[in-house]
């Protein structure tokens, strides 16, 4: 007899069989030389079973805890912070007034309160502005674009 | 540790992971970095590449918690990341055409001393171990060092449960023949 009808030697040999299985399993290897042969084999690959280096642990729990967010097909992308994406949205609500302002309204005493308004009035109470997880979503380059767009 | 309660305490600290728990994240790591190296290890048989896989490995599938469905074990899930990422690392090494990144083991035929110790027998059998094809390999230390059933050896090593079953068999009876040498 061997492994084939005693599939439970590696479990046997690695102490991971309950106790009464253990014994029914110990009571076949004494009366059986081929299965006590094989698990002589087993116990030798498990006295040398290689052990992971010691740092391998904590570098990945430290890795992953610096970790960014990885977009599929493992490419990082750079988050901007929600101030800045907030930021943004209110730049591009301000030009949105700035240019209804000069199309509707030549007179541009009216532009900071169009401005102020749009801008107040799209900011709820948790702080997330109207436009930021469409902004989260732009790639760094997208959104730099943006910004400068907005700035000149 | 049984595989069913080992499975269960998976399955606590998965939700806890995946809801921001840095502890149960890290106890996961320290459950499973072993297992990782060891197949990271069979694959490449290189302890430094072997670590830096099971690195990269554990990263990608913790990561990537969401993509757990549950169809697999979670171990079983693990380790095949961490074996496709060993596997890659090793096509890498052959697209440069690097020296091969098997340790230079004891071959079948080696010194056999019938005064050798036991940590001396135990290093040989792992030296051979090194020297089976893929397949056979990872059966034997999939099963044995790990204790996995036959057919989570298969989800790894990409076979059936019964290809699986019969690798470990093969492997078991080449090993036996050239310790016996």
């Amino acid at each position: 007899m061997s492994s084939k009808s005693c599939p439970q030697l590696p479990d046997w040999v690695a102490g991971r069989l309950p106790s009464g299985e253990a014994r029914a399993v110990a009571a076949h290897v004494d009366a059986c030389a081929e299965c006590a042969a094989e698990a002589g084999l087993l116990r030798a690959l498990l006295a040398a079973r290689p052990e992971a280096p010691r740092d391998l642990a904590p570098r990945v729990s430290a890795a992953l805890r610096d970790d960014e967010p990885v977009a599929p097909r493992g490419r990082a992308v750079r988050r901007w912070p929600r101030w800045a994406a907030s930021a943004a949205a209110v730049l591009v609500l301000a030009a949105g007034g700035y240019w209804v302002g000069i199309r509707d309204a030549p007179d541009f005493s009216g532009l900071g309160q169009i401005a102020t308004e749009e801008a107040s009035g799209w900011i709820s109470d948790d702080g997330i502005v109207a436009g930021a997880p469409v902004l989260d979503e732009l790639s760094d380059d997208a959104l730099l674009a943006l910004l400068e767009e907005m700035g000149g | 540790m049984s595989q069913a309660r080992r499975g269960d305490d998976d399955e606590a600290l998965l939700r806890g992971a995946r809801a921001g728990d840095e502890r149960a994240l890290d106890a996961l790591i320290e459950r499973h970095h072993g297992a990782a190296f060891r197949v990271a290890l069979g694959i490449l048989g290189n302890e430094a590449d072997a670590a830096d896989a099971a690195q990269e490995g554990l990263m990608r599938a913790l990561r990537g918690l969401s993509g757990f469905r549950g169809e697999a074990s979670f171990r079983t899930w693990l380790l095949a990341i961490v074996a496709n990422e060993a596997r890659s690392v090793l096509r890498r090494a052959a697209r440069r055409r690097e020296a091969p990144l098997v340790a230079d083991t004891p071959g079948p035929g080696g010194t056999a001393d019938e005064e050798v110790a036991l940590a001396a027998e135990a290093e040989r059998a792992r030296g051979l171990l090194a020297k089976l094809p893929e397949k056979q390999r990872l059966a034997v230390q999939l099963r044995v060092d790990e204790g996995l059933s036959f057919r989570e050896v298969g989800e790894i090593i990409r076979s059936s449960e019964g290809a699986a079953r019969v690798n470990y068999h093969h492997g078991i009876r080449r090993l036996r023949e050239w310790m016996e040498k």
